[in-house]
């Protein structure tokens, strides 16, 4: 099976309703390749919502998702196969060391089989070679967290969701992720990213914001959901 | 490929440190040694009661580790992960309980027949004890699977597992230890073991479908 390379995301009147609160509505842009989106917002205002929707974990009530000219109803595997999404939680297991869960990742998450070499390659973008073959119960916080983010470097996936990526990485790991999201636009791939903080990416870079509180709307109950 | 990879991560994550696998297999024997001591050491009576004993323990058993089936991965983030895996839903449910069949009912399965020598079973009806066992437990964690889904979202769901699954159990137990009722009374068991071969089919059949559906619900 060989993955989709996106070319474009195209996302066109997209709502969102959970809980019988609609998180967002009415949001349409358009992300191409080499293209880095920035999503701004309050606490609560849908960043998390949104980027579970772009990765299609949350399904959304209104409006459609096409990557290329792949409809995310239509054929969620090509879409899915195209994606790296990694969110607050930290998917690694404490019994396993960080090269198991790497492989074990590649095999289950992702259905190809990594190569020694990519594993050791991704392991050392976030500063994490020495640790490759220690239990991850002995981790620290920042480091299960850099060894989430060392999925990036595994499996050549052309889109990126990341959720909060920096939130308890020191400074030199800012600018390894930094690093990476930058190689990782440079060659073509797209990144959508929901931060609070300056990321330190490539002035070269296309970049486009979308302020999501402009999209969220007051708390309204669909008459749909309460029937 | 991913569906027999995620097959084997889950058996070993099951016999890795603190894993269900091992958990399950010594609340097996412990929970069946207490009988004798809590009804006596009559033989005529324990070898009365040890079928029925025996296949409650090892549904408990069973249903001790249900609850972390799908619970420890949504908890951790790995659910998202094996959700955007190229497998659909359905065969990652499958195959989660597949491996919980693997990693913690064939070992119960397998050590049954020592544990129906101690409760004084004839030595001639231990192979069928393994046999009904062997039938039967495809449905338990089958079953089970709907119930840890149902649950995944839930804190401290364990009892809301048993509540649900239990009662869904009981075709499951009575014709599994019927069979060995069956050939203490002298009477056919094969009717028996063919009936709990249709649970566990309509289970295999059912399961995947409302695992899936359910666990959609939980990853909301």
């Amino acid at each position: 099976m060989t993955n989709i390379v996106a070319k474009t995301i195209e996302v066109t009147d997209l709502g969102v309703v959970r809980g019988g609160r609609s998180v967002f509505a009415g949001l349409s842009f358009e992300v191409t390749s080499g293209q880095l989106l920035i999503l701004k917002g309050a606490n609560g205002s849908g960043k998390s919502s949104l980027l579970r929707t772009l990765a299609g974990l949350l399904p959304f009530q209104h409006g459609s998702l096409t990557m290329n000219d792949h409809d995310m109803i239509v054929d969620p595997i090509a879409w899915t196969s195209a994606l790296h999404f990694i969110g607050h939680a930290d998917a690694i297991k404490p019994v396993w060391t960080l090269r198991q869960n790497l492989c074990i990742f590649a095999a289950t998450a992702l259905g190809q089989h990594a190569a020694p070499e990519e594993i050791e390659a991704a392991a050392s973008m976030l500063g994490l070679s020495d640790l490759l073959d220690q239990p991850a119960q002995y981790f620290s916080k920042g480091q299960y967290h850099r060894a989430s983010l060392a999925r990036l470097g595994i499996g050549m996936r052309s889109v990126w969701l990341l959720d909060e990526p920096t939130v308890g990485l020191d400074s030199i790991n800012r600018v390894r992720l930094a690093d990476m999201i930058n190689t990782h636009l440079s060659l073509g791939g797209i990144a959508v990213i929901a931060t609070h903080d300056d990321l330190g990416i490539d002035a070269k870079i296309e970049k486009k914001i979308i302020p999501l509180d402009d999209y969220s709307c007051e708390i309204t109950v669909s008459t749909e959901y309460l029937l | 490929m991913a569906f027999w990879a995620l097959v084997k991560r889950d058996i070993t994550l099951a016999w890795a440190q603190g894993g269900a696998g091992g958990l399950s297999l010594a609340f097996f024997m412990i929970a069946t040694s207490l009988f004798p001591f809590a009804v006596g050491p009559d033989s005529e009576f324990l070898m009365r009661l040890a079928p029925g004993v025996i296949w409650v323990v090892a549904l408990l058993a069973g249903l001790i580790s249900l609850d972390r089936l799908f619970q420890a991965d949504f908890e951790d983030g790995s659910l998202d992960m094996l959700a955007l895996s190229p497998l659909s839903l359905e065969m990652t449910a499958f195959a989660k309980t597949l491996a919980h069949w693997f990693s913690v009912m064939l070992p119960l399965v397998i050590l049954s027949p020592l544990l129906g020598l101690m409760l004084a079973m004839p030595v001639a009806s231990l192979g069928w004890l393994l046999l009904s066992l062997l039938i039967g437990s495809p449905a338990l964690s089958l079953i089970g699977s709907i119930g840890a889904a149902l649950t995944v979202a839930v804190r401290r769901g364990g009892v809301l597992i048993a509540l649900i699954i239990l009662p869904l159990y009981i075709p499951v137990l009575i014709f599994g230890a019927g069979s060995l009722l069956a050939i203490s009374a002298g009477t056919d068991p094969l009717p028996h073991l063919a009936l709990s071969g249709a649970v566990s089919l309509f289970a295999l059949f059912i399961s995947p479908f409302a695992s899936a559906a359910a666990l959609r619900l939980g990853l909301e």
